[in-house]
Parts: C-alpha cells; sequence; structure tokens
C-alpha cells in the first residue's frame, strides 16, 4: 500500500483556522518540522487521523512570532520548543515555554545559523531605538529642569534587549 | 494548604536509562505539577544528511537509537523510497519485517526486565533479559551485529536469511514462547507486581487521544491505533492483525499491552516465515531524490509509532530529514499522568511510557 502525500501550501495567518479546523475534526498533532530556506524557515505541521496524514506547509522569515497551536493539541509545546532552539522560529503563547533553554546545544540555533546574525541585528537595533528613546525623553526632562543643561548619553550596553515574544505581537496575517 | 516544595528529578536517576529531567511541584508527597526538560544529549544527527549521502545515511539513522535500531533504519529507508517512487522487492519487505518484529521483541523484553527492576523484582528482570540474549543471537546469527544491525538500506536489505536459517528463527521463538509463559503469567498474574502497577499513572481514553499519545502508552488507554494495522510492506499479507488493546489506562495495562504484543510479534515472525516468497533482496539505485520533493512516512516502532519527514533538493545529499519519536509525542501525556500521583511513583509512571531520550533528541 502507498504512504499517503498530501502537502497544502498556506500562509501564516491561515495556520490557525485551519489547525482549528483539524482539532475539531478529531485529528492528531503529528509532527512540526522546520527546513531552512532562502529567506527564512519552512514549517511543516503534520496531522493524522488513523491512515490519511496532511501537511500544512508555510514559511516564516522569523520577523515575527508564530502563534502557537499548543492551546488545540497541547503536545505541540514539545515541537515548538524545539523548532525554536534549533531553527530561532520565534513563537508566542506555548503552554509551556522553555524560552530557548529546550535543548543544550553549543551553538545558537545550530540548524539555521542565519537566524542568530537576524536575532542580533534586530536586538541591536531594538537596543539603539531605545538609547534614542531615552536620550530624548532625558533632554527633554533636562530641558525643563534646567535649560542649560546637556543631555546626558545611556550606554548602549545599559539598554534593555528586547525578546522576541515581547518585542511583537502573534502574528495575525501574512502579507 | 500544604507548603509546595520542588524536587529536581533527573537526569542521573537509578530508574531511568536515559538522562530525562522532571522539575516536581509537590504538596507534601504528591505531585500537583511536573515541568520536563530534555536536551542533555542532542547529537544533532539529522544535520548530518547535509554531509552524508542519502545511500550512506541510513548507518546514521541505524545508530540514532541502540534499541530501535533496526526500525530506524527501515523508516529512513522507507521514507526515502516514497520521496523517489522506488519499489521494494517483496522477499524484502517479508525480512524487513521479521528483523523489525524481532526488534520489538527485544526491546519489549528490555523494557519488562527494566520494569521490573524499578518495582524491585530483580529475579524477574534478570529472566526478561536472559530471554532477549535469544533474539540477539538471531540478530548475530543473521546479521553479524547484536545492536546495530546494518541490515536495511535504500531499496531492499543487505543480505539474505536462508529457507533453513529461517526455520531455525522459529524453532528458537517456539522455545523461546515456552519459557517466556512463565514470565507472561508473572507479570499478569502476580500479587506483588499488580500490588505496583494496578492504578499507578492513570490516563483515560479520552486524555490519551487528547494528548494524542501513541504505542502501547496510548494502546494501553484504549487507543485502537497501530500503523501496522494499515498493511504497509509485508504486513498487508498478514491474515489477520488486531492490535493489542487495553481499557485500564494505567501501570498494569501499558505492561500488559507489550507483554502481549510478544507473543504477537512471534506469531508475524512464524506467519512471514511461511510465506516468504522467493526473488531478489534489492534495488538498484540510479537516480537522486529530486528538487523539492517531499514525503513523509510512518512506523510502528516498540514504543509507538515514528513519524519520519524527507526533501529532497536534486543532489545526492537530502535537504531535510526528520524523525518525530514516539517519546516526544507521549511527553505530554506521561506529564499528565505524574499530576496527582506520589513521589514514589514517579519512577514507575516515566518508565511506563518506555522512554527513549536518544532517540528523541537524536
Amino acid at each position: 500500500m502507498d504512504k499517503p502525500q498530501v502537502f497544502i501550501d498556506i500562509t501564516c495567518g491561515e495556520l490557525h483556522e485551519r489547525v482549528r479546523d483539524y482539532c475539531a475534526r478529531g485529528w492528531h498533532f503529528a509532527n512540526l518540522c522546520g527546513c531552512t530556506v532562502d529567506g527564512g524557515v519552512e514549517l511543516i505541521y503534520s496531522f493524522s487521523d488513523g491512515l490519511p496524514v496532511e501537511n500544512l506547509r508555510l514559511v516564516t522569515d522569523l520577523s515575527r512570532p508564530i502563534a502557537s497551536v499548543s492551546d488545540c493539541f497541547p503536545n505541540a509545546f514539545f515541537f515548538e520548543n524545539e523548532t525554536h532552539d534549533l531553527f530561532g522560529v520565534p513563537f508566542s503563547g506555548i503552554s509551556i515555554d522553555f524560552d530557548g533553554t529546550f535543548y543544550r546545544v553549543s551553538v545558537p540555533t545550530p540548524m539555521n545559523p542565519g537566524a542568530v546574525n537576524r536575532a542580533a541585528l534586530e536586538a541591536a537595533e531594538t537596543s539603539a531605538t531605545a538609547v534614542a528613546e531615552a536620550a530624548v525623553a532625558e533632554t527633554a526632562e533636562a530641558t525643563a529642569a534646567a535649560p542649560t543643561a546637556t543631555a546626558a548619553t545611556v550606554p548602549a550596553a545599559e539598554a534593555p534587549a528586547a525578546t522576541p515574544a515581547a518585542s511583537s505581537a502573534p502574528l495575525e496575517a501574512d502579507a | 494548604m500544604a507548603e509546595r516544595t520542588i524536587i529536581p528529578f533527573g537526569p542521573q536517576h537509578p530508574v531511568l536509562p536515559e538522562p530525562l529531567h522532571l522539575d516536581l511541584v509537590l504538596e507534601d508527597e504528591r505531585v500537583v505539577e511536573a515541568i520536563p526538560q530534555i536536551g542533555f544529549i542532542h547529537r544533532g544527527l539529522e544535520k548530518l544528511v547535509a554531509k552524508k549521502d542519502f545511500q550512506q545515511f541510513v548507518l546514521v539513522a541505524e545508530r540514532i537509537c541502540g534499541i530501535c535500531a533496526f526500525g530506524h533504519s527501515l523508516g529512513y529507508s522507507e521514507t526515502v523510497e516514497a520521496l523517489m517512487g522506488i519499489e521494494v522487492p517483496r522477499r524484502a519487505e517479508y525480512l524487513r519485517v521479521i528483523w523489525h518484529e524481532l526488534s520489538r521483541i527485544h526491546s519489549h523484553l528490555l523494557w519488562l526486565g527494566l520494569l521490573a527492576d524499578a518495582f524491585g523484582y530483580e529475579n524477574l528482570f534478570m529472566q526478561c533479559w536472559r530471554l532477549r540474549e535469544y533474539v540477539l543471537d538471531i540478530f548475530e546469527a543473521t546479521t553479524g551485529g547484536r545492536v546495530i544491525l546494518t541490515a536495511c538500506k535504500v531499496g531492499g536489505v543487505e543480505q539474505d536469511i536462508e529457507d533453513g536459517e529461517l526455520a531455525g528463527i522459529v524453532r528458537v521463538l517456539d522455545g523461546m514462547r515456552a519459557e517466556y509463559g512463565e514470565l507472561l503469567r508473572t507479570f499478569l498474574k502476580d500479587r506483588s507486581v499488580k500490588s505496583r502497577l494496578v492504578g499507578v499513572g492513570h490516563l483515560t481514553k479520552e486524555q490519551a487521544h487528547e494528548f494524542a499519545c501513541v504505542g502501547p502508552f496510548g494502546r494501553a488507554s484504549g487507543i485502537e491505533e497501530d500503523i501496522r494495522l494499515f498493511g504497509f510492506g509485508a504486513y498487508g499479507d498478514l491474515s489477520n492483525f488486531e492490535p493489542v488493546v487495553s481499557q485500564d489506562g494505567d501501570g498494569y495495562a501499558r505492561s500488559e499491552v507489550r507483554a502481549r504484543e510478544i507473543l504477537q510479534s512471534i506469531d508475524i515472525i512464524k506467519e512471514l516465515v511461511e510465506k516468504i516468497p522467493a526473488g531478489p533482496i534489492d534495488q538498484k539505485i540510479k537516480d537522486v531524490p529530486a528538487e523539492g520533493a517531499y514525503a513523509v512516512s510512518r512506523l510502528e516502532q516498540p514504543r509507538g509509532e515514528c513519524f519520519y519527514f524527507a526533501k529532497g533538493n536534486g543532489t545526492k545529499f537530502l535537504e531535510r530529514f526528520r524523525i518525530r519519536t514516539p517519546t516526544s509525542q507521549n511527553i505530554a501525556g506521561m506529564v499528565h499522568t505524574l499530576q496527582g500521583c506520589d513521589l514514589a511513583d514517579v519512577p514507575l509512571n516515566v518508565l511506563t511510557i518506555d522512554p527513549c531520550i536518544s532517540c528523541t533528541e537524536r
């Protein structure tokens, strides 16, 4: 007997609706697989119901978190934490979120080294923005208190680094 | 309200053959929450597909786990065959299932021994592992290896088993069945075994379905799912196959399902030995996986359904290969069974899912 091979291309925005549909129909969450592609990571969500297997295929550029499906399928927490640690894919709302400490790996995101640079770049940009905003705020305060005082500068190292989960809301729609 | 305490359990623990860590939140002696942690032995084996020829990688896949070694080489081969549309000779399919069912027998005997050891029945442990030696001897006689068999390859199998040898295997299994009957009675009837397992780590059918539990862990809660039912490969030629299921959903039911599956595997091997056709054992592979080709495959490993994924890129190296192991699917259910159990039952509860962390982390 041939093994069923069904792959359906979707966008990130369609994911949750389709997953809810599988959940409502009593299917199982079978697998989540990351695969590095140009411009991001391809995610393949697999669902099974006895013999039939269906795979949802989507591509994320890692710029915004993917909404977790662990609210529909509790066993998904394992795969989402794994995909986060190995590929650098940010997820929001995982039922048990290890926040990057699920796997003890010697280099960050070993299956997708590009994600490290992108994350570092985003962190640096966020820090730079925070520094600029803090400087502007201090300048305004100093100007109001003593018009002759100069604005204090905040060292970049002291600026708080934003985490992916905190920096943006769950992805609702894919452009 | 009782004071809460957090007890770290594992990764080094006498009952754990492999490193799994749990943070147990306790109220007195009762577990109210368990947070699992793995990641101590991630080896990055899936990443090696970028460096190993897709035909060589079967050797890496086999080394993912020392217990379901043959199963992983079989699962990988079947996935690549689905990716490339390769048809495997019938005799090779029969030989694959015979080795795979032998692996199930040795895996279940190993687990039953570990379980007996965990609840302090050392003689039972030794008897289980003594019987397991028969299967390892068959492996050694037919492939030359006792753990890593290197018998499976993309397109077929590496070596044949002569008809005389197949008859010898059946004789060994018949002798083993008689000896195993004694152990089976002990596991299913002995008062000390029941007192330690009945009611421990209860999981209902609805919960097992919600957590998508697979393998004997799910079947012990009444989930009638077994990939062998779908008749892939030589399983399709079996005259009758019914999964071993229990409705009790506790530790005793899990040991009962595995214990009875050993007898079922012996029956499967005997039937296939009678029906095995003559013919070639492999198919020459001349092509490489096409660019953008995707395939998924499932295999009933001793611990449950294993899910394989492969993607080709038009070269001799696969773009991606992924294994979702039964343990990763069963961890959520295991964590649920821990909630509300006594601290003293935690090791047994963990053991009853037959966790394999080496497979899970790869």
